[in-house]
């Protein structure tokens, strides 16, 4: 393989790095938010309601 | 009581028009700087492909500097004004800055591999990058250590504000410590500056990641809203059952 491929390989593979990054916290993102609104929905507050009950201690 | 997560603006389903705007407009970005890089820009004489790899690095670097200095924003107007929204903004921001920063890293490598023969070196700009993910890895662990909402929050904007002086001092690690990591070439007139195509590549990919940053920022954001929106119900469930 001469430098240039060599080069050319390591370039495609540092893409794919950035877009598998943000295409991997897309994924992360878009399956949280479904799961947090299924849990809403079941907890009877709904992710489009304006009040969604007491403070608590928790959060993160 | 009533929860600290207000009203929501508007449904999932029901995206807005400007909102539609910034979608078409990011996706042509991104076009555009993925054209850019592979195909308008020139080969640099010495490094050859790999070099293209430079407008992602830096386009990414940019970023997490702006997600950091959002996360030191967010918790100073949350200890000015204890609105919890500024915790959230600040959360979102940490976490994108983390992925940002492990981006930056990576792709790092990848260049230090192909240019310098070495994956890693202890470089000041290198490890003081690594500091940084080190401190928003740290920032985001911490929430997660601390049950108690208010306290958790104080001490996360206080730990947002005091990393964010790792983000200057990560910026002028290459002029005050000479060392393997270039400096910028960006600026610099005559000899050793970029290229017209390069720059433009380099503004375009730029310009793109901060349009994508901030979509995954108004994510990120609604995400933690909702999280917290759980929370709330879930620990009202808990206390209405009689479990507390």
């Amino acid at each position: 393989m001469t430098s240039i491929d060599s080069g050319l390989l390591l370039l495609l593979i540092g893409y794919g790095i950035v877009w598998l990054g943000i295409f991997g916290y897309l994924v992360y993102a878009v399956t949280r938010l479904r799961s947090v609104e299924k849990e809403l929905t079941g907890l009877g507050g709904g992710p489009h309601d304006a009040n969604y009950g007491t403070e608590s201690p928790g959060g993160d | 009581m009533k929860t600290d997560v207000g009203p929501r603006s508007q449904s999932a389903g029901n995206i807005s028009l400007a909102m539609k705007l910034v979608l078409a407009l990011t996706l042509v970005a991104v076009g555009a700087s993925v054209f850019m890089t592979f195909a308008y820009a020139p080969e640099h004489r010495v490094q050859g492909n790999l070099q293209r790899i430079f407008y992602s690095h830096i386009s990414t670097a940019g970023i997490c500097y702006i997600a950091f200095i959002i996360v030191a924003i967010g918790g100073t107007m949350y200890l000015a004004r204890r609105d919890p929204k500024w915790d959230r903004l600040a959360r979102a921001a940490a976490l994108l800055g983390v992925v940002f920063t492990t981006i930056v890293l990576l792709t790092g490598c990848i260049w230090g591999t192909g240019v310098w023969g070495a994956c890693w070196t202890w470089d000041p700009r290198l490890t003081t990058t690594l500091v940084l993910w080190f401190v928003y890895v740290g920032y985001l662990m911490l929430r997660g250590y601390i049950d108690e909402r208010e306290q958790k929050r104080r001490i996360a904007a206080i730990v947002g504000i005091v990393g964010a002086v790792v983000v200057p001092v990560n910026y002028l690690s290459v002029f005050w410590w000479r060392n393997l990591h270039p400096q910028s070439t960006i600026i610099v007139e005559g000899r050793g500056g970029l290229a017209p195509e390069m720059l433009q590549t380099l503004i375009v990919t730029f310009v793109a990641f901060i349009l994508l940053f901030g979509l995954l920022l108004r994510l990120q954001v609604r995400l933690e809203r909702l999280s917290d929106a759980a929370a709330d119900l879930r620990m009202a469930a808990f206390a209405k059952d009689g479990a507390y």
